[in-house]
């Protein structure tokens, strides 16, 4: 025997039998011959490789690599370039290639004859922009104006040169926009109060905290990158307390977990905000350099505050409020992030700037690793190049005062003699009921699902029937689009060009078009180029959108230098590369303590929030009595990002049907059984769903998650959801929040 | 059903691809005529349109969605493997679906008239047919199509108006499919 045949490795032996053929020479029945050729080994040479970012409302706006061949998507994984992303994705995240190739995606134009009838033709585009503009063409000609024209938009596709939707209005006209947040405002309004803006820390720094308080957020569902952050820094050491009114998986990592009354958050700070300051555990360098009202807000805290009364509203022990509050003060750094949950109330604002007093008065503002985290809009510098259109030539529009049209708006401060009519996005079915002169006739929808979103979703739907067209601009059949005259089919991420940041890290992503738009699909902004090419056909000069656009250029238009500076790139396209990350002079939110507030420092008195009718101090506000048995809560789910996600078949096969989630000893007072069906009602309606009993709510309440929806199943918590606004909001946002868990129902087994 | 009374090919590819009554109705009745039924009286070809998009098309999810690699997979997605098939069997025939990529290329449609033209190509071929080409026609209705068609044409049974146009179509449909089977059984490998 030769040397070298003695000497094979594994891999020769297998390549050396093929060759000569050994395995015809064997007895074999079962086996059949095969070739060890690389079919199962990966090789990136084998695809082309796009960069994608993912452009869903999410705090983790993730940086994606999509791997394509001979044009089809073949799966999708998180970028290695982002140490936020850090190569992984979520669970919707990985379900892309299930949107893009999902066979109940929306293919075509269509148009619907009667709405809800179910009874859908196709269209071409040039008939579906030929309806559409003959009517915006009537409107115009019998009301004088545009007025009668809306769109609401809001965070379903955060691309920025989906900002055209936005600007294919403007080029229309004057018209109706619904505007405000039902996500965040109150927070938003109360952090500009404090501190001048709406500013966090760069997540990744919450490693070095020493004491994380994740306060009515779930990031366990809603941001599972940045739980990384959250458990090294409790590997080294830290303690994180969780404050949710469920207990959830983000809850089941935590050293303490509290369950508070909803909507007790403000006082249970203040508690805290009392006891530090009985302690003198106040940084007094921080108050007294950087912070303007303090002492006010100390003698408020005095005379208004004990931690029994907080204990007594929020049903956590004095003792361990004492002990946590404690252990926050004394912890350097100390961190609370805020979640937007905890402000979805009628004091949601107040609760939010008593959190951030706590934060602050502990000298934990500015400081890496500490701060009092909510969001920040700093990367948003774009050109909003798509969103900033002229009105043609002779527009008559809405005459009044005028504020922001939304937190993501940054064309304030042009005056012009008209301006657009603005309704609350909150409240939009009393918004079209209530439009006058002109009504409004013709809604344009896109980047939102108002059906699944919006509250009182009986009155929605009275609302909607008073307009005479309906367009909805979709990925998949929603509510909203059964509700719809016509619908038009939209690109998903792999198809179309643009740009995205986070509100939470920041990083900046490109999004590459990485396949061909499937069936007749175009983006918001090749939309809004067809509809003004038949527009200028029908009326010369009637829309001022440019006609022919590539939307490569477009998403070029978005860049400016200061993006550029920012991040530290030449060019947008040192982002096929990968995402790169802001070049921050520090990972801390007023690190340089100049504050963005009139006084320039922290305002424990905040002379502007006194203004807007508010308390100057953070005070307790007391939230929205009850006017029914159990609270109601409507949280986001695992399994979707709001109505997102949820109808792909991979979060079927895990969340196959909504359910209500309740305590069992409510239960058994009801003579409920687990699994049973019930009815859950209140004064804005009711619906049917499967019960489950869990300890993991609280008792008297009732929880069930934000959205499901599919073939079969009709389940919709905005029939039981009405549209009260929270505190604040309309200072930065244009309208105030909505109290989505200041709601109140009752349950009955059918 | 006989060969003579065989749905054309040309008409059942036209009905998967109609986007409109008009289209729907012209191929409809080409079908019924070539197997000898007939068209429901007072037939409503608005109200068909209706019930096409309803099972086919969208926009709301469709329960018979009229693509191979939606029934062929382990998972209910389009453009997985049983679409590369039918892209590699046009290509092998020199052709292609326009855009490729745009329209998942195995479209019941564009399936329908690769068959035509395998069936073409074989039926022009003097003396004994190419063996290559009828086995790639063998495959395509034993393996590609068998894998699919079935399930497809029972989904569409069960949402399908009874006694209407689609379910008259389908039952077309399954009877070309038996024959096509049947017909192509013996070169298929056992």
């Amino acid at each position: 025997m030769s040397h070298t045949s003695s000497s094979l490795s594994r891999r020769q032996f297998l390549k050396g039998l093929s060759v000569a053929g050994a395995a015809s020479l064997l007895p074999l029945r079962l086996l059949m011959p095969y070739s060890a050729q690389a079919a199962t080994a990966f090789s990136e040479k084998d695809f082309q490789i796009f960069r994608n970012a993912c452009p869903r409302n999410c705090y983790d706006t993730c940086s994606i690599k999509t791997y394509v061949k001979d044009g089809i998507v073949q799966f999708i994984e998180g970028a290695q370039e982002s140490t936020f992303t850090a190569g992984g994705l979520c669970v919707k995240g990985y379900a892309y290639p299930r949107r893009v190739y999902s066979p109940d995606r929306i293919k075509y134009p269509m148009v619907q004859d009667g709405r809800r009838s179910g009874n859908w033709r196709r269209v071409s585009w040039d008939e579906a922009m030929d309806r559409i503009s003959r009517k915006i063409l009537e409107l115009k000609e019998q009301d004088g104006n545009l007025l009668g024209l809306g769109l609401t938009k809001y965070s379903g596709n955060f691309g920025i040169t989906n900002y055209g939707v936005e600007g294919m209005m403007s080029s229309l006209g004057y018209t109706t926009r619904f505007v405000g947040t039902p996500c965040w405002p109150a927070g938003i309004d109360a952090q500009n109060y404090d501190m001048g803006d709406m500013w966090c820390n760069d997540p990744e720094d919450m490693v070095k905290s020493r004491y994380v308080i994740i306060w009515g957020a779930n990031p366990a569902w809603c941001s599972v990158h940045t739980m990384k952050y959250i458990m090294e820094a409790k590997r080294r050491g830290a303690k994180v307390v969780v404050i949710d009114p469920v207990f959830t998986q983000t809850a089941a990592k935590a050293d303490v977990f509290w369950q508070p009354e909803a909507s007790s958050d403000g006082a249970l700070a203040l508690g805290m905000a009392r006891h530090i300051l009985d302690l003198g555990m106040v940084d007094q360098d921080f108050v007294n350099a950087n912070a303007l009202g303090f002492e006010e807000f100390a003698a408020y805290l005095r005379e208004n505050v004990t931690v029994e009364w907080a204990a007594g509203l929020s049903g956590i022990p004095a003792e361990q409020i004492r002990e946590v509050a404690e252990e926050f003060a004394t912890a350097d750094p100390a961190t609370i992030w805020i979640g937007y949950g905890m402000q979805r109330h009628t004091n949601g604002g107040a609760s939010v700037r008593s959190v951030d007093a706590l934060v602050a008065m502990t000298g934990n503002v500015g400081k890496e690793g500490g701060g009092a985290r909510y969001g920040h809009l700093r990367t948003w510098g774009f050109n909003y190049h798509a969103l900033i259109q002229k009105q043609p030539e002779g527009s008559v529009g809405f005459i009044g005062a005028t504020g922001p049209k939304g937190e993501f708006d940054f064309t304030k401060g042009e005056a012009a003699s008209y301006s657009d009519r603005t309704f609350n996005i909150n409240k939009t079915a009393q918004g079209i009921l209530d439009a006058k002169d002109p009504a409004l006739r013709m809604l344009w929808v896109s980047c939102k699902n108002p059906f699944a979103q919006d509250f009182d979703r009986p009155k929605l739907e009275k609302a909607f029937d008073t307009l005479e067209m309906v367009v909805s601009v979709e990925q998949f059949f929603t509510e909203t689009v059964a509700n719809s005259d016509i619908v038009l089919p939209v690109t998903t991420l792999f198809e179309e060009w643009t740009v995205n940041v986070s509100y939470w890290h920041y990083w900046l992503g490109i999004n590459e078009q990485a396949i061909k738009p499937m069936y007749e699909t175009k983006s918001n902004i090749e939309i809004a180029a067809e509809l003004s090419k038949k527009m200028n056909e029908l009326a010369p000069g009637s829309c001022t959108f440019p006609q022919d656009i590539d939307t490569k250029d477009w998403l070029e238009k978005e860049f400016n230098q200061g993006i550029y500076d920012y991040f530290g790139i030449k060019h947008w396209t040192d982002l096929k590369n990968g995402p790169v990350k802001a070049k921050l002079a520090s990972t801390a939110a007023w690190h340089d303590m100049t504050f963005g507030t009139p006084s320039g420092k922290y305002e424990f008195r905040s002379d502007l929030c006194a203004e807007h009718g508010h308390e100057a101090l953070p005070k307790y506000k007391e939230g929205r009595k009850p006017y029914d048995e159990f609270r109601l809560l409507t949280p986001h789910t695992q399994f979707g990002l709001h109505s997102q996600f949820v109808n792909l078949d991979w979060m079927h096969e895990y969340n196959k049907e909504p359910f209500l989630y309740m305590h069992p000893d409510d239960a058994r007072e009801k003579n409920i059984r687990d699994l049973d069906m019930v009815r859950v009602f209140n004064k804005v309606g009711e619906l049917r769903v499967k019960v489950k009993l869990t300890r993991n709510v609280a008792p008297k309440s009732l929880v069930m998650y934000e959205a499901w929806f599919g073939r079969g199943n009709d389940f919709n918590v905005q029939n039981l959801v009405d549209d009260e606004a929270a505190d604040m909001g309309a200072y930065k946002t244009g309208a105030p929040g909505v109290a989505i868990h200041g709601q109140f129902a009752n349950v009955e087994r059918v | 059903m006989s060969e003579q009374c065989m749905p054309s090919i040309e008409a059942l590819r036209d009905f998967f691809a109609a986007t409109d009554a008009g289209d729907l109705e012209d191929a409809a009745v080409r079908i019924a005529e070539s197997v000898g039924v007939e068209i429901p009286p007072h037939t409503d070809w608005t109200t068909v349109e209706y019930e096409f998009n309803r099972l086919f098309v969208g926009p709301a999810a469709v329960p018979a969605p009229p693509f191979a690699s939606a029934w062929s997979e382990s998972d209910r997605a389009l453009m997985g493997r049983a679409t590369s098939e039918a892209r590699q069997t046009y290509h092998r025939l020199g052709l292609a679906v326009p855009g490729e990529g745009v329209i998942p290329d195995d479209h019941l449609a564009y399936e329908l008239e690769a068959l035509l033209v395998l069936k073409s190509v074989l039926a022009t071929e003097a003396g004994a047919p190419d063996a290559e080409t009828a086995a790639l026609h063998a495959w395509f209705v034993g393996e590609h199509l068998e894998r699919w068609l079935p399930p497809f044409m029972q989904a569409v049974r069960e949402q399908a108006t009874e006694g209407g146009v689609v379910a008259l179509v389908t039952e077309a449909l399954a009877a070309w499919f038996d024959n096509e089977r049947n017909s192509t059984a013996a070169l298929r490998p056992a």
